[in-house]
């Protein structure tokens, strides 16, 4: 079971593979809130919305209509009883077809009667068989990530027929339209995340929160406003139907159904806890299965060379037990909520049994009215049980909706806003900067120094250092725990972080390619960048010579993230990717760890020449990378011990920068 | 940002027929079929109790307590009331038919709640029994993907890897209902509502026989727009999973050039897509449906115009005629509502064998997405007769070794060498010029082309592949961690290795000095990746990964590149003295770092171009190694 205290001072141990959303327990408030911004996902489709209510609407003319014909058939053309002799009234919706029929011979009569039938038959399938729901159901497996694909296109009908296709398609469509919007919003959040935040999130959790949880938001959506329409039109048919047929209805029994909602509402309400506990308990155990699938595969090379296919093999069959295990609960939940309703039908259900067999056995029934009448309260009850599972049924899809909107709670990267003009066209500054991760590792202090336009400055010192975690906040991947960092004199807290980070471009240490043509790769920062500037990028990052060697040239696609490629050749693609990009501060992580020494002589070279109008930050252990740098910052757990340039450094007599370089 | 769904990939499989995808998921039901035999036993059971309560109590219910018959002596006896009252009377009192009232109630109600929570205990049950048919197959498809060649892997995105394991093989859950209980239900109660029909009137089953054939005809036509629906719902969706998978993957990536809109509008095209098929999908179901159903139930509206005309003449039933079985000697009411609602049940069977269609044309082409991965040959694999690693007391020896990952493209070419026990061997060479594919080749991730590799003698297409890589320790290139603890990290190649090993081999790649600043220590997690530690962080715990291997055979690809000067030499030099006996082969640029090694193999563009120990080679006047170090010596000098 999921952790039961909330608060309570120390965050409770995080079951499964969540560490950012651990607090998932929900008052029914809660609930609430979360239910009504679902809401919000169907408003820009308010249109398709009515559409669907308009056709959910027209089903409910066969269901009014369609018992007629089939009387008259039986009645008055194989019988062939005159129409004016019916015992049971028309209903005045239905007097225009007696009208037109008034009067025929009984071949006429069975040739227009077939014709109505026709007509009903292929507007709504009804009129002949029993009308089944129409649904679009395709098969689906036995956990919950498996079902979901059914949830995002869910779609029914009441009715067949033209009509019917026409209702399931439009609630097809909304349905989609409206997971679309919620799952495109949990995305565009999710490329967000801060950095940290990041670290600690899992890819595939990332995958399954879109694709499998996102969907129970049709769920609620629909609890919420079809649903009891439709129960409440279902049941007020069954009763009109059963005052024009039979004229007698017996009030009590229509009341006894209606009573089933609050019974099943008590009786099913104390499981609506258990029922999002464990959807939430599978839902995170599904997570973490798609975490050891998405592990295992990204990862398989590592895998295979470790000898730990095993070993991978055991990780998922265990997480897969488990999430199978977890849905058994929700199973075993829903079992106990049939139950539970069922048996609120069973006692008001004997009670109208013991209504009518009175009204019989005192003579004021027939016999033959019992299954009839007893049909009047299955239809009211039917309806009512819906309405009375309706908490439960939105506390369980409120556990997955709940896992979309943590996240798009979260606040993202993008969350503070500020001035968006920015060009750094002086200085970036540090002032007494200091960082702390949100572990408690303190991986920065006290950091202050300034790198003008036309300089590069290169970050040094061992591995470790907090480097790469200074150079992180010149984008404002990371934001600083004490100090400031500052553009042109601004501080970047006050600065919107995208016009922040278009000043910067970035060349991660370990590099990154997307599946895509090595082109389009390298615009990723650029889109616009015509051939010759792409070629240019390529060739100082020493990149042109082998691409031009690969088969489509710059259109080749890459596999699966860059891995047909030799790490060097990734490494080069990715820096040409950062130099491209044209920023006014470039920064590169260990850009030559790879390189051999003729590309390493070429790119060092080439920023001699690219650092005029910029700042170029370099991080590199490599000698050959930094000397010529006009400023090094030379770093040690985390602060600036030396800074100067090479000279400088190297005269300090047992300087920390010397004994560094000369080992 | 994976190509989209237009067919990324030829699949052999892309037309298994559906009989061929649902044979073959016998291996995976047949394990159960215990299971599904008393399941099987269960349901025919609350069954019969259902229908056994309806026959008992149905006329205690209809007879005695609506209409007042009195009881049988039998009945009386059974139900402990007294015959003076209950059976020797004409008509039954009110007070009587009450008592009988509440004896209906009780027992009615009792069987009503057996058959009910037996059912709901049932459903339990068979869900088990599905998700162990499942999960098998999962197991067996993750089995295969870990296993299956890099060459796969290289081009088969994540997500649909994922999505295979985990959305295609979902359809072996329903073979058994979808595949067989269910068409094999509706087959014969249609086959019966047939026979039925036509012993009334052998032209009204003509009528509807008629209508069903030309059914027939039409579910055959949808079977290529069905499958071809399904194959791109599936196909988009994969894709949708991979587009997420490699955008979080690359969030960093995307954030620092500013591609998050990108990312999020290809994301949002791929999610449309990916809900149009599905949708498409869906709409050809649901037609598929109508059609069906629109041509039985025209059928069935005929029949109502005959049967009505044969009502007024009056006309003799078929089947009386021949066999009594039909019941109505003539058309009458009786006959015309009997015989029509035999054909209502007709048509709407048809129409569920047109959705059973339907699914099964769906689940079939989901089995041929998951069956495609198993069917997937491993490049390598156990050779009949495949024997253990031989001790390594020898060599590794690489003969005349061709290789090209795509054909036409030679990545190494005619290597030859000899590495002995206690030697270490520096690969060197340019970006690119094949050194990780030599590293590759030796794990046999995959086959050489041409030549051999010989261990001891014995070449390693001959060795039991998992043997073979139990014996050699890497670091790879790249850092491949989990976001598990530290710990499990190290041991992640040697899951039995215990603590002080773990800490022993920390120790030995210099990862111990940080570890223990951690939070926790080795019971640290990582972070995705390994995110929360720092580049030569990662590497070193890499490092001790292979160090806890103990293996006789250790490759290092570039396994300092992203540490400093003083580390690298501190961990080198440890490795050196713990690896006193083994094979080592170091992949590194570093001069300082190459000059030691005992031999050095300079490769350039996948040959063996010079081949020795760095006093030697620098002798070589034009040599090639010798021009790269004088390259690299300004680093060098200042290095080493
Ligand atoms: N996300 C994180 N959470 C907590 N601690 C972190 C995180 N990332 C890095 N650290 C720690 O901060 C310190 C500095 O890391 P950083 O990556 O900045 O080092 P570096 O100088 O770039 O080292 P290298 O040369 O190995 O890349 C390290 O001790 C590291 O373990
Ligand atoms: N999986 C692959 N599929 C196709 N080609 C590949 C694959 N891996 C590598 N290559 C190509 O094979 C050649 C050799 O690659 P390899 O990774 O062995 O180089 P390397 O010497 O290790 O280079 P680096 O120093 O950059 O790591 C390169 O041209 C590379 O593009
Ligand atoms: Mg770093
Ligand atoms: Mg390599």
């Amino acid at each position: 079971m999921p952790p039961e205290g909330r608060g309570g001072g120390t965050r409770p141990a995080p079951l499964f593979d969540d560490h950012i959303d651990v607090d998932t327990e929900m008052t029914a408030r809660d609930v609430l809130r979360v239910v009504g911004r679902c809401i919000a996902y169907v408003r820009p489709h308010w249109r398709l919305f009515v559409l669907k209510f308009g056709l959910m609407l027209g089903t409910f003319v066969p269901l009014l209509v369609a018992p007629w014909p089939a009387k008259i058939l039986v009645d008055h053309v194989v019988l062939e009883h005159p129409l004016t002799d019916s015992a049971v009234r028309f209903p005045p919706f239905f007097m225009p077809f007696i009208g037109a029929v008034e009067g025929m011979d009984p071949a006429g009569l069975l040739l227009a009667t077939l014709a109505l039938v026709l007509v009903l038959v292929v507007l709504f399938g009804a009129g002949m068989a029993e009308t089944r729901d129409n649904t679009a159901f395709l098969a689906q497996g036995q956990d919950t990530a498996t079902q979901s694909e059914n949830m995002i296109s869910a779609g029914w009908s009441l009715s067949g027929g033209l009509w019917g296709l026409g209702d399931l398609l439009c609630n097809i469509r909304l349905v989609q339209r409206v997971t679309d919007s919620f799952r495109t919003h949990l995305f565009r959040r999710l490329l967000r995340l801060p950095m940290t935040v990041l670290d600690d999130q899992r890819i595939g959790d990332g995958i399954y929160r879109t694709m499998y949880d996102a969907p129970a938001v049709q769920g609620i959506c629909f609890d919420i406003t079809l649903t009891p329409v439709v129960s409440v039109l279902l049941a007020a048919v069954s009763v009109y139907v059963m005052e024009y047929s039979f004229g007698h209805i017996v009030p009590e029994l229509v009341w006894l159904g209606v009573a089933t909602m609050p019974l099943a509402l008590l009786l099913t309400a104390p499981l609506a806890g258990l029922a999002r506990r464990t959807s939430q308990a599978s839902r995170s155990s599904g997570s973490a299965t798609t975490n050891r699938m998405e592990e295992g595969a990204a990862h398989v090379a590592a895998v295979q060379s470790h000898g730990a296919e095993a070993g991978e093999r055991a990780n998922f069959a265990d997480a897969s037990k488990e999430s199978f295990r977890r849905h058994r609960h929700v199973v075993a939940v829903d079992v106990a909520i049939n139950l539970c309703s069922g048996l609120a039908l069973l006692v008001l259900g004997v009670r109208a049994f013991v209504v009518v067999t009175d009204g019989i056995v005192l003579g004021d029934l027939l016999p033959g009215d019992l299954l009839v009448v007893l049909g009047l309260f299955g239809g009211v009850a039917a309806a009512s049980l819906t309405l009375g599972r309706l908490w439960v049924d939105l506390q369980k899809n409120a556990a997955g909706v709940r896992r979309v909107f943590f996240f798009i709670d979260l606040p993202g990267d993008d969350a503070a806003s500020g001035r968006t003009a920015v060009s750094v066209s002086s200085d970036v500054v540090f002032d007494r900067v200091g960082l702390v991760y949100p572990d408690g590792r303190e991986a920065l202090r006290d950091i202050s120094f300034e790198a003008r336009v036309g300089q590069t400055v290169a970050l040094v010192g061992p591995t470790g250092a907090g480097k790469t975690s200074l150079a992180y906040m010149i984008p404002r991947f990371l934001r600083p725990t004490a100090g400031r960092v500052l553009f042109d004199g601004v501080d970047l807290g006050e600065l919107d972080v995208d016009a922040v980070r278009a000043q910067v471009a970035y060349v991660f240490q370990e590099h990154v390619l997307f599946s895509q043509s090595v082109g389009d790769n390298l615009r990723l920062g650029r889109p616009d960048a015509s051939d010759p500037e792409l070629e240019e990028a390529a060739r100082v990052s020493g990149a042109h010579a082998f691409v031009s060697t690969l088969a489509d040239g710059y259109g080749t696609v890459l596999g699966n993230g860059g891995g047909t490629l030799s790490v060097g050749q990734k490494q080069r693609i990715s820096i040409a990717r950062g130099l491209l990009r044209d920023a006014p501060i470039l920064i590169l992580d260990e850009p030559t760890a790879a390189l051999d020494p003729e590309t390493e002589r070429t790119l060092v070279a080439a920023l001699e020449d690219i650092k005029r109008d910029r700042i170029v930050f370099v991080i590199a252990h490599r000698l050959s990378t930094i000397a010529g740098a006009d400023r090094i910052l030379f770093m040690e757990e985390g602060r600036i011990v030396e800074q100067g340039s090479h000279e400088e450094l190297m005269a300090l007599p047992d300087g920390a920068y010397r004994r560094f370089v000369t080992g | 940002m994976a190509p989209d769904d237009a067919g990324s990939r030829p699949e052999p499989d892309a037309d298994l027929k559906l009989g061929t995808a649902l044979w073959r998921t016998r291996g995976y039901l047949l394990p159960q079929l215990r299971h599904f035999v008393l399941y099987g036993l269960l349901t025919a059971f609350t069954m019969l109790l259902e229908v056994g309560a309806v026959l008992l109590v149905y006329d205690l219910l209809t007879n005695k307590v609506l209409q007042g018959e009195p009881l049988t002596e039998f009945q009386a006896g059974l139900l402990a009331v007294d015959p003076e009252r209950f059976v020797a009377v004409e008509t039954l009192d009110e007070a009587a038919r009450l008592t009988l009232r509440t004896v209906f109630l009780v027992v009615g109600g009792a069987l009503v709640a057996v058959g009910f929570a037996l059912g709901t205990v049932l459903t339990y049950y068979l869900t088990w029994i599905l998700q162990r048919v499942n999960q098998d197959l999962r197991l067996a498809m993750m089995d295969a993907a870990v296993h299956l060649s890099l060459r796969y892997h290289d081009d088969a995105p994540v997500g649909d890897g994922i999505y295979r394991v985990y959305q295609d093989s979902a359809m072996v859950t329903s073979v058994v209902q979808n595949g067989l209980i269910e068409p094999a239900t509706a087959l014969v109660s249609l086959l019966v509502a047939l026979a039925t029909v036509s012993l009334f009137a052998p032209w009204l089953g003509v009528l509807l026989l008629i209508a069903v054939v030309p059914s027939v005809v039409v579910a055959r036509a949808f079977v290529p727009r069905l499958r071809q629906g399904s194959a791109r719902a599936r196909a988009a969706n994969s894709a949708l999973t991979s587009h997420i998978q490699e955008s979080v993957h690359g969030a960093r990536v995307l954030k620092a050039h500013q591609a998050e809109g990108r990312a999020f509008e290809s994301f949002r095209q791929r999610s449309f897509r990916a809900l149009d098929r599905a949708y498409e999908l869906r709409r050809s179901v649901a037609l598929l449906n109508l059609a069906v159903f629109l041509l039985t139930a025209l059928a069935a509206i005929g029949g109502d115009y005959l049967m009505a005309q044969w009502v007024w003449a009056e006309e003799p039933t078929f089947g009386y005629g021949v066999i009594a079985l039909v019941g109505f000697a003539v058309w009458n009411l009786g006959a015309f509502q009997a015989a029509q609602d035999r054909t209502a049940t007709l048509a709407v069977g048809s129409v569920t064998l047109a959705n059973l269609w339907s699914l099964l044309q769906d689940m079939g082409v989901g089995l041929g997405r998951a069956f495609f991965l198993l069917d997937l040959e491993p490049e390598v694999r156990d050779r009949p007769g495949a024997v253990g690693m031989p001790p390594v007391e020898r060599s590794v020896r690489f003969r005349d070794v061709d290789f090209a990952y795509r054909p036409g493209v030679p990545v190494l070419r005619g290597v030859s060498f000899t590495a002995r026990p206690g030697t270490v061997t520096a690969v060197v060479g340019v970006s690119g010029a094949g050194k990780s594919t030599l590293m590759r080749l030796l794990l046999r991730l995959y086959e050489v082309d041409a030549g051999a590799i010989e261990i001891d003698g014995v070449d390693i297409r001959d060795l039991r592949v998992q043997s073979l890589r139990d014996g050699i320790g890497i670091v790879l290139q790249e850092n491949a961690l989990f976001p598990t603890t530290v710990a499990d990290n190290i041991r992640f190649a040697s899951p039995g290795a215990t603590d002080s090993a773990v800490e022993a081999a920390a120790a030995t790649a210099c990862a111990d000095e940080f570890v223990r600043d951690l939070p926790e220590g080795y019971a640290t997690e990582l972070g995705e990746r390994g995110a929360k530690l720092s580049t030569g962080q990662r590497q070193r715990i890499s490092i001790a990964r292979a160090v806890v291997k103990n293996a006789p055979i250790l490759l290092l690809d570039e396994p300092t590149a992203s540490l400093d000067v003083a580390t690298e030499r501190r961990v080198l030099g440890r490795l050196a003295d713990w690896g006193r006996d083994k094979v080592i082969f170091l992949v590194t640029h570093r001069i300082g770092t190459i000059r030691r090694a005992d031999r050095i193999l300079f490769l350039e563009d996948g040959v063996l171009v010079e081949e020795g120990d760095h006093a030697s080679l620098m002798e070589r006047p034009g040599g090639r190694y010798r021009a790269f170090v004088t390259t690299e010596s300004g680093d060098a000098a200042h290095a080493s």
